[in-house]
């Protein structure tokens, strides 16, 4: 007891506290690790007979955000949904200053309940009956194209404001010194938060196709899948062709060159086995002490 | 008979020819797995309203255990295959190493598909394992028998420590809840655990039970080696669980570091050359 007092107490924590600068430029303290949160990817077993522990919003924060996001398609990811959204659920305006990071909160809101709802629309580790008429026998990079373009459609409501939330994310060029700090500012905190989000959505993805990797491809599959998709829904946000025809094509075509792009490896790695095989035999018919 | 024609200090190989089982091992322990270890095959339950949901760090725990025992399997595996490779000639060890590898591959199988279905994250220094495993089997390997054999026991004692460690973990785990110790996925995977860390202590007694013993391999003959295996093997518990860093064990197993002298050394100068 006496220990973990002392352990709060002392060193560390003052110890961190005081040797922060006060005041640092801003210029600097967007890359400095006081600033910058680490991005957060620690996975954890996944259990079939144990209820999930609870999603990441609570009750009322989950009943205004869900309200929000109606009205994001008129009024975009604005402070001004937040409000209409916590005045239709029921709250006053001010419960907004409960989300600490006001409108990305609302953006986080989305891709949580998004990926999480991606596993009732389309579930690949059903049985082959129980899947809709057109998803039966497909190949693993099909089901793969299946859930991206689940995932991309659910973007359909509010893409035309997707792209402010990616633009507030990338540019921020036409801005004067002070906001440029301020925004790359906010830039540097949700960034980890995206990435997450992102990386989990791939894993997703290949959990619900029912991919069983447990080798090395596992991380390759993941980043690819994650650069795949976040490419796609950045050219999403400027498709205006008739039913997201144009997306699906690119999509179609980002799929296709991962998937040159790895048999291009295998196809190297077996020339590889082959030609050390080769040797080892022709060093064998010379009997040479080759094991 | 056939004691005559199997040198004395492998007296389990006397059950070869009589085992109808492709293993050589006289144990009922591969016949007794063919009906405990369904872990990978199981249905998916539903969440039942018994089940408590787990804690962060019971999950955390779980996640990296699981992920140590498929790097560790793997690295046995890779080593079996070295040493294999060397030993195939030599027609005693052949069915021995043979019947070990069998064993390690039906663990490393159960392992990959566990980690698939729960999720989780595989080892990151799996090529770096792939080289250094099977570079340590035929290392061991061209040493010779006793070698290979030092090896073999490092490595199955310190899974089979490590299993037990896990156990002990779990179980602890589960004390309050009378009804998940019955049923349900942690109880397969303790059931798992437990067979095969009996499993990995099985591959220990035919060398105990020999001349070449123990304490008289590991600590006196090689020492370097047993250096080198027991902190390849505490670098692999320790890499793959970042998050359980702090609870493993630094102690070594096969005594303490004072004991490599000089004396020793010029020994084994001596035995190899």
């Amino acid at each position: 007891m006496s220990n973990t007092i002392r352990a709060n107490l002392s060193g560390p924590s003052i110890r961190w506290l005081l040797s922060k600068p006060i005041a640092s430029s801003p210029a600097t303290s967007c890359c400095s690790s006081s600033i910058v949160p680490r991005i957060r990817l620690r996975r954890r077993y996944h259990s079939y007979q144990h209820p999930a522990p609870g999603p990441p919003f609570s009750r009322p924060e989950s009943a205004i955000l869900s309200a929000s996001l109606l009205h994001v398609p008129s009024h975009g990811f604005t402070d001004a949904a937040l409000s209409f959204g916590a005045r239709d659920a029921g709250y006053l305006d001010i419960s907004v200053n409960m989300f600490s990071r006001g409108v990305f909160d609302l953006v986080r809101y989305h891709l949580s309940t998004e990926r999480l709802r991606l596993g009732d629309k389309v579930d690949f580790r059903k049985p082959e009956p129980e899947l809709p008429e057109g998803l039966r026998n497909l190949s693993i990079p099909a089901k793969i194209r299946v859930l991206c373009m689940e995932r991309l459609r659910a973007n359909a409501p509010i893409i035309h404001r997707w792209q402010e939330i990616l633009l507030k994310l990338t540019d921020v060029v036409s801005m004067d010194l002070l906001m440029k700090a301020l925004a790359v500012m906010s830039l540097a905190e949700n960034i980890p938060a995206s990435v997450s989000e992102l990386a989990r959505l791939s894993d997703e993805i290949w959990f619900l196709a029912g991919d069983g990797c447990h080798d090395t491809t596992w991380y390759t599959k993941r980043a690819t899948l994650s650069a795949v998709y976040a490419s796609t829904e950045l050219f999403m946000t400027q498709d205006n062709s008739n039913d997201f025809e144009a997306t699906w094509e690119f999509l179609d075509r980002r799929l296709n060159e991962v998937e040159a792009a790895g048999s291009a490896v295998s196809n190297v790695s077996s020339y590889l086995d082959f030609t050390v095989h080769a040797l080892a035999n022709v060093l064998r018919s010379k009997s040479l002490p080759f094991f | 008979m056939t004691t005559r024609r199997f040198p004395p200090w492998l007296p389990h190989l006397r059950y070869h020819k009589q085992s109808q089982y492709p293993y050589t091992s006289h144990s009922n322990l591969h016949t007794r797995r063919l009906v405990s270890t369904r872990a990978e095959n199981s249905p998916e339950t539903g969440p039942s309203s018994k089940s408590r949901p787990l804690t962060e760090k019971e999950r955390e725990f779980l996640h990296s255990a699981i992920r140590v025992n498929q790097a560790g399997e793997l690295g046995a595996n890779l080593i079996y295959e070295g040493q294999y490779s060397i030993l195939k000639r030599d027609p005693r060890l052949k069915p021995l190493i043979r019947h070990m590898w069998d064993q390690e591959v039906h663990h490393l199988d159960t392992f990959n598909k566990l980690v698939a279905k729960h999720r989780i994250r595989p080892t990151a220094l799996r090529p770096l394992w792939n080289v250094a495993g099977y570079a340590l089997g035929v290392g061991t390997a061209l040493l010779g028998e006793k070698a290979a054999m030092a090896c073999t026991e490092a490595i199955e004692t310190e899974i089979g420590g490590h299993y037990n460690d896990q156990l002990r973990t779990l179980l602890d785990m589960l004390k309050d809840d009378k009804d998940l110790l019955q049923n349900g996925e942690l109880k397969q995977l303790i059931d798992t655990t437990r067979e095969f860390r009996d499993d990995e202590l099985e591959q220990c007694v035919p060398y105990s039970m020999s001349k070449l013993s123990t304490n008289n391999i590991t600590d006196k003959s090689y020492p370097v080696l047993t250096l080198l295996l027991s902190t390849t093997q505490r670098a692999l518990k320790a890499t793959t669980s970042f998050s359980t860093l702090s609870e493993v064990d630094v102690r070594l197993p096969y005594g303490s570091v004072k004991e490599f002298d000089t004396q020793t050394l010029s020994k084994l100068y001596f035995t190899f050359h």
